[in-house]
């Protein structure tokens, strides 16, 4: 017998696509990081491709918080609040996360893929 | 007789897109919750709907935040809300009655909860809260307060009300309740980390995610919700400012004084929000030893905190809930009975 | 296309040799089916109790040359005599190798009914290793540990399932030519 016929190759195949899809399906939780959604007070929510590397200034009550993107991350550079906490996240990478300069009503958030939690406690 | 050759090929071809289509459909549900964010009581809150239409998901979260700022005004220490002029009229008059019944029930449930904790929840740090500057959502306070004035505060002990460990937890309960009572059964309402959740994402429970207390990024551990549960973390790292090299956070310990020590998170679970709230503030403040006993007084079970050193310790009803993201956290996690 | 179809008479076709010799060598098999069940009982494995389905090489093997009745016999034989001997007999093992091994013999039982003219070993051979590792994990997965932990580790296992098959495929290729080869030539 022939160890491999044509019917055993599209098996083979088959197969493959199978496996392929139990590994897309399982385990792009949380994963790809697509876009930053960055959202301020008095405007409408925009976006920014993480794929391309990119500095911008978004007005919020206190003043600009600067946001930066590079090589698929996002983080706060600069902020006018005096915590400072947002600068303080560092850099955001995975769908879901986010930071927010709270005083100056700023949010980023990371979005793509599917989400690996509904919620996050802290 | 042989089948023709094409047919059979079809019925090859239909088995393996059948195979493709059933590995499509695999565990991941839908993702059919609507979230709706905005600022309220000086955090960012998110109000998450599952299996209802988005206009009604939106009109209802939109009540939620409407909720929430009206509460903010008026359980907030200062000002002109209701407790604003509590604190003012017990300023003059230590004796004086909470202006309405609403606040009148928070306030005797926040004092039954100090109670119960043996004080370690204070609703009366009104004055401490603003002798450090925790009280402004806005700025931070650059250096902490002098020795003196935070001996003088423990000594005199001035009566002035800050329910900030207890009313967000209220109000997400006041927000549960509002979106069931538009019909909705599955939805989370998360006020800056401290959450409820009800009912369940689709044919999955609703899946948390514990924040690492020194990593914003990162995420501790995980759990899963369905039915009716709070989930509420409190942690040094929430509000806090450095200062000569020493970090001062904003959950002060009544009993000197000064921000708490020994523990770096706490996250508990119950069903009531507002009893979950104070239980983390009570905890962090009963720190790494005391908190099993305190958490039994309040007839809370299931909890998990971290220690200054990264330790962390959990009830035993804690323990088949977590999932540890990283498999070193569960293996030197330390169970603690309670009593 | 019937490619393969005039050089490889079907299974059906095929009239294997009745009598005494063919309970012996199915007999042979089946001992050999037990003997690579056991010798996987001492393999580690991610999941406990979940293994890679070595001996579906025998079950493809007869089934090859003796029809899927014949092959059921041998992979419930396996599966009871290797557990009664390895000491696991009804306990989680059993349960995942005997849902493993009915999985594998249900999707040889389809693949034959869809394609028998066509498939070779190695095409059965990794429908039955897929079937066999998928549910495995599916049934650890809601019986045993229902950890979302398990289903991170499923599309490993799928990838191993696979490979296993196809290397497992191409042996009771082998094996299947020698047998038709003669008697004689099988005992080599």
């Amino acid at each position: 017998m022939k160890p491999l016929r044509p019917a055993d190759l599209v098996v083979i195949v088959a197969a493959a696509l199978l496996v392929g899809a139990s590994w897309a399906a399982l385990w792009s939780g949380g994963g790809p990081a697509e876009y930053a959604e960055i959202s301020a007070p008095g405007t409408v929510p925009q976006r920014l491709a993480l794929s391309s590397d990119a500095v911008v200034e978004i007005a919020g009550r206190l003043g600009a918080s600067v946001i930066e993107v590079r090589a698929g991350r996002v983080r706060f550079n600069e902020s006018p609040c005096v915590g400072r906490q947002c600068v303080h996240a560092g850099w955001l990478s995975r769908s879901g996360q986010v930071a927010a300069c709270l005083p100056n009503g700023v949010v980023v958030e990371v979005g793509g893929g599917r989400r690996e939690f509904d919620a996050v406690s802290f | 007789m042989r089948p023709t050759a094409p047919r059979a090929w079809l019925r090859m071809a239909a088995l393996c897109l059948a195979a493709l289509g059933l590995a499509g459909c695999g565990p991941g549900a839908q993702e059919s919750a609507t979230q709706h964010r905005f600022m309220a009581m000086g955090t960012l809150v998110d109000v998450t709907v599952y299996g209802v239409p988005a206009e009604d998901a939106e009109a209802a979260a939109r009540e939620v935040e409407q909720l929430f700022h009206a509460l903010h005004r008026a359980w907030q220490p200062q000002g002109d809300g209701a407790l604003g002029r509590f604190n003012a009229a017990l300023a003059s008059d230590p004796a004086a009655a909470p202006p309405d019944p609403d606040l009148g029930a928070l306030i005797a449930e926040a004092n039954r909860l100090a109670q119960a904790t043996g004080g370690l929840f204070d609703p009366t740090l009104g004055a401490l809260v603003q002798l450090w500057g925790f009280g402004s959502a806005e700025r931070l306070p650059a250096a902490p307060p002098p020795p003196e004035a935070v001996a003088a505060w423990l000594q005199q002990r001035p009566l002035q009300f800050d329910l900030g460990g207890f009313a967000k937890g209220v109000a997400v309960d006041r927000a549960i309740a509002l979106l069931r009572a538009r019909g909705i059964e599955h939805a989370i309402v998360n006020a800056g980390g401290d959450l409820r959740a009800i009912g369940r994402k689709g044919d999955r429970p609703w899946r948390i995610g514990i924040r690492a207390p020194r990593d914003p990024a990162g995420v501790l551990a995980a759990l899963e919700t369905a039915g009716d549960e709070a989930v509420f973390t409190s942690g040094d790292y929430e509000r806090w400012f450095e200062y000569d090299g020493r970090r001062y956070h904003h959950i002060l310990d009544p009993r000197s004084g000064y921000p708490t020590t020994g523990l770096v998170s706490v996250t508990v679970l119950h069903s009531n929000a507002g009893l979950a709230d104070a239980a983390a503030t009570a905890l962090m403040v009963a720190g790494p030893e005391a908190w099993p006993t305190v958490a039994a007084a309040l007839g809370i079970e299931a909890v998990m905190v971290v220690d200054a050193d990264g330790g962390i310790q959990l009830t035993q009803a804690m323990q088949p809930r977590i999932w540890f993201t990283d498999e070193a956290y569960g293996a030197q996690a330390r169970v603690r009975s309670l009593p | 296309m019937a490619a393969g179809a005039s050089s490889m008479p079907s299974v059906s076709e095929r009239a294997p040799p009745a009598g005494p010799q063919r309970d012996r060598l199915i007999a042979g098999f089946a001992a050999l089916a037990i003997a690579i069940h056991i010798l996987e009982a001492a393999l580690p494995s991610p999941l406990p109790g979940v293994k890679p389905g070595l001996a579906n090489v025998i079950t493809v093997v007869v089934l090859l040359r003796w029809g899927w009745g014949v092959a059921a016999w041998v992979a419930g034989l396996r599966v009871l005599a290797g557990s009664l001997l390895v000491g696991t007999f009804l306990s989680p093992t059993f349960i995942l190798s005997a849902s493993g091994a009915a999985a594998a013999l249900l999707a040889l039982w389809l693949a034959q009914r869809l394609g028998g003219r066509w498939l070779g070993a190695t095409g059965y051979s990794v429908c039955a290793a897929l079937a066999h590792m998928g549910t495995q994990v599916l049934v650890a997965w809601q019986l045993f540990i229902p950890h979302p932990a398990i289903l991170k580790l499923a599309p490993f296992l799928l990838t191993a399932a696979l490979v296993f098959g196809i290397v497992s495929g191409v042996i009771a290729a082998v094996v299947v030519d020698k047998l038709e080869a003669g008697p004689e030539a099988a005992r080599a």
